[in-house]
């Protein structure tokens, strides 16, 4: 199924909380949803899950309209939001017995539904239990299979990690493994990016409502290198070009691609005085991504390719007399990413 | 358990709502004590009345025991219908919780169908737990088979007060809430006396005459009318964003004199013979309807008349007739006005009209049509103020409402010379403010003449306040529908728009 967001705005009086954003992907993969405090991700979200309505723009989740048909989208999207079950008298088996009613599941049919997401979100034990006696994870385990109930093809998440302990985390990280691998597109926001970075293949981040990026984690890596890859037509805001496609514009999934976001950092030490002319040199080899006068007398420099090809910039250094102080073999980071894209600003 | 594995054994057709509010009724602590509070106090109340000797001998136990009996029970269904209700349905709301039900393909007419639906089973359940202490109120003697059916009058309000706490607890909000228990303390204050009272006095000449079916018949009508809008105007509140989403209530409200004239006439060629059911009750609750219907429909155009939206401007029929009905239907326009304000003036006309036709006697319904109308009109002017964004102070438009609305409630009585002309119907309506009738009585002077002039004067200030209070509820309802859309448009006046 194909999930697209196209020209998507929402005003809220004068505030544009989204402004004209479009973007794409396809099931069978995880993708992050980033953006400071205020960039309009939990109005996307919530517009992507038939929640709101747009100002302009649309959602289409296989050319059908979220607008027009809100009761279509509604059985194919499953909604986590960042809140949790919050009903009082009611049991976790209740509690999910009306979502199942209430999606028109009948007799064996629902039985059935409730016990396969029961077992898949380990609630066994706790089906009998008051919603009010369960910790925060086992309440975030309840929302999950309430999402999950009538089975849908595209899991929507807002901030499912937030408040978990790493336990309640990790049980999660694997939970949306096995969901990326049955096929279900998974859309996830997050203000722990390192959590993110494990587990999705792409990541879209916006800013004060605007899409700044949207692509694998490779091609949004290599835009903030300045070497935009093939794959990736990421539109600026305001442009109506067709949505970026963050699964890799139909390609093979992000996770089998060569991990070019990989580098390794080097520290050179140079002479004193000699930091600049060396950064200049290294900078000419069309395997370094950057490079930086961290003192006068010493140089760091991202460096990408494969082993031997790292191997050889590091005999270069060593043959032109200069002495290599560390050495750190590392991936950049989604916060590093996000740091890098984004500014901060909230609308 | 055993509430659960009964209701596994409703059908699979059975409202989702409706399965997860009676599980909720049940596994709620707090209600199995004041049910078990209840029973408690009912089964003490029935040793003390079967054992007093007093009451046993004059015949009076059986009537008494019986009052208290039913009065529990009413106030249990409120405590746990209407006001459990409103405060879970609140917390539906701040929790989110409503949000998730209206992703799955549940309707929101099934949501508060569901609701009202499980209030309903138990106010069942309460009254069940109640039969067989009603069974021993009439065997204490002095309690005819009519007077035990009396507690049928007590239903619909019932039904009633629980819509009033499903609409307070779909907004959500708390101040909602708090004039939700305003309006409650203050129906406590003036309804249930006058009630008990009014229960007293039938349940001495009770009998199943046609008098007895014709009042049944009339409260469950009415009843089933507001009950209508309550309903409505809640499934509004809690549908998602879109547009027209009043447009329900609009055309209920547009329909309601007609549906009271088709659900009244029937009565009145059933009942006609009698000579009870006389055409000026007829006349009284269409007009009540009309009047009431048409000024809420104004009501609403006069929040969409500021706001269109470009939305309404590019739909807007250009012809005469396209544009009249749009004017009463489409959401986001002056809807209604145009035919709100003539309609609105007929019940006003019908007094004079009565004046002079019937030798200075004012009917009782022209009467109810004027006050009516004054609190419509009152309220109205204040809802413009907010509307049109004459903000006038608070205590401006109270000491406006005192004048007009007392002048309003003076006039039909000093006119015919105060009580005596005034027929029974009015004076009953006096009775709901039985408490501040012996207060005035008290203070002024132990005439009936000048009680209930004062009584009305009282009731007018009660009803304006009461007015103030709820306005807000409307003005937040009414500025839910607005589409997205239209927020580009907000600034430019509609009638600037269609000049364009």
């Amino acid at each position: 199924m194909k999930t697209e967001v196209r020209n998507l705005s929402r005003i809220f009086g004068k505030t544009k909380a989204v402004d004209n954003i479009s973007f794409s992907f396809e099931d069978g993969n995880i993708f992050g949803f980033i953006g400071p405090n205020g960039a309009g991700k939990t109005t996307t979200i919530r517009i992507m899950a038939t929640l709101d309505l747009a100002t302009s723009g649309d959602v289409f989740y296989d050319g059908v309209s979220a607008t027009l048909y809100p009761e279509a989208v509604r059985r194919v999207v499953g909604y986590m939001p960042d809140s949790l079950p919050g009903y009082k008298d009611i049991q976790v088996w209740e509690y999910l017995d009306f979502f199942a009613r209430s999606f028109g599941l009948k007799g064996a049919e629902r039985t059935r539904a409730l016990n396969d997401i029961v077992e898949f979100t380990n609630l066994g034990d706790l089906r009998f239990k008051f919603l009010f006696a369960l910790s925060k994870g086992m309440k975030q385990r309840v929302s999950l299979a309430r999402a999950l109930v009538h089975n849908p093809k595209v899991l929507i998440m807002d901030e499912p990690a937030a408040g978990l302990d790493p336990r309640a985390r990790l049980e999660l990280r694997s939970l949306l493994k096995i969901l990326a691998e049955q096929k279900k597109a998974i859309f996830l926001s997050s203000h722990i990016l390192s959590e993110l970075q494990d587990i999705c293949d792409g990541a879209v981040i916006i800013e004060q409502g605007k899409l700044l990026s949207a692509g694998t984690l490779n091609d949004l890596l290599a835009q903030v290198n300045g070497t935009p890859p093939p794959s990736a037509q990421t539109p600026q805001a305001g442009q109506t070009a067709a949505p970026a496609d963050v699964s890799g514009a139909g390609a093979a999934s992000a996770a089998t691609q060569q991990p070019a976001a990989q580098l390794t950092s080097i520290v050179i030490k140079t002479p004193r005085g000699e930091a600049e002319p060396v950064r200049l040199k290294l900078l000419e080899h069309p395997l370094t991504h950057s490079a930086e006068v961290i003192d006068d007398d010493e140089v760091r420099a991202a460096v990408g390719g494969t082993d031997a090809e790292v191997s050889a910039v590091v005999g270069t250094v060593f043959a032109a007399g200069l002495t290599v102080l560390s050495f750190n073999r590392n991936q950049m980071g989604l916060e590093e990413l996000f740091m890098k894209i984004t500014q901060g600003k909230v609308s | 358990m055993i509430g659960q594995t009964f209701f596994e054994n409703l059908g699979e057709s059975a409202n989702p709502v409706f399965i997860k509010e009676m599980r909720q009724y049940f596994q709620n602590r707090r209600m199995v004590l004041l049910m078990g509070l209840l029973l408690l106090v009912e089964f003490i109340c029935t040793l003390f009345f079967s054992s007093a000797s007093d009451y046993s001998d004059d015949g009076e136990a059986g009537v008494v025991f019986f009052l208290l009996v039913i009065t529990g029970g009413a106030i249990l269904s409120v405590l746990i219908c209407s006001i459990g209700t409103e405060q879970r349905f609140a917390e539906e709301r701040s929790d989110k919780e409503l949000n998730y039900a209206m992703l799955t393909i549940l309707k929101p007419a099934s949501i508060i169908l569901g609701k009202l639906e499980g209030a309903m089973v138990m106010i069942l359940c309460i009254f069940s737990l109640l039969l067989p202490f009603l069974t021993a109120a009439y065997f204490m003697r002095g309690l005819s088979a009519a007077a035990l059916l009396l507690v049928l009058f007590m239903i619909p309000p019932l039904v009633l007060v629980t819509l009033l706490g499903i609409l307070a607890g779909a907004f959500g909000k708390r101040w909602i809430t708090i004039l939700y228990f305003i309006l409650l303390i203050n129906a406590a204050f003036s309804v249930v006396p006058a009630g008990f009272s009014i229960a007293q006095e039938l349940m001495e000449g009770a009998a199943l005459d046609p008098e007895f079916w014709i009042g049944l018949a009339i409260e469950y009508a009415v009843s089933l009318l507001i009950g209508g809008l309550l309903f409505l105007l809640s499934v509004a509140v809690v549908a998602p964003p879109k547009s027209n989403r009043l447009f329900a209530v609009k055309l209920y409200l547009f329909l309601l004199p007609f549906f009271t004239g088709a659900i009244m006439a029937p009565l009145y060629l059933a009942f006609r013979s009698t000579g009870t059911f006389t055409k000026e009750i007829f006349y009284a609750v269409e007009f009540l309807f009309a009047g009431g219907a048409f000024g809420t429909l104004l009501l609403i155009s006069l929040f969409e008349q500021p706001t269109a939206g470009i939305r309404v401007y590019t739909k807007c029929p250009r012809n005469f007739f396209g544009r009249l009905l749009h004017f009463i239907f489409s959401t986001g326009f002056c809807g209604s006005l145009v035919l709100a304000v003539p309609v609105m003036l007929i019940p006003a006309a019908i007094l004079p009209f009565m004046k002079f036709s019937r030798s200075g006697e004012i009917g009782a319904y022209a009467f109810l049509c004027m006050m009516f109308t004054v609190l419509s009109a009152v309220l109205l002017s204040q809802i413009l103020a907010w509307g049109t964004k004459l903000r006038l102070a608070p205590w401006v438009w109270t000491l406006i409402f005192l004048i007009v609305g007392n002048a309003g409630v003076l006039i039909p009585v000093i006119a015919n010379d105060g009580y005596d002309n005034i027929s029974k119907p009015v004076q009953i309506l006096g009775m709901q403010f039985s408490q501040i009738f012996t207060f005035i009585e008290f203070i002024e002077d132990n005439s009936t003449r000048s009680v209930i002039p004062s009584a009305m004067h009282v009731s007018a200030i009660v009803s304006g306040v009461l007015f103030l209070l709820i306005s807000p509820i409307f003005f937040k309802a009414f500025r839910l529908h607005r589409h997205p859309g239209d927020s580009d448009a907000i600034k430019t006046p509609t009638a600037e728009m269609l000049k364009k």
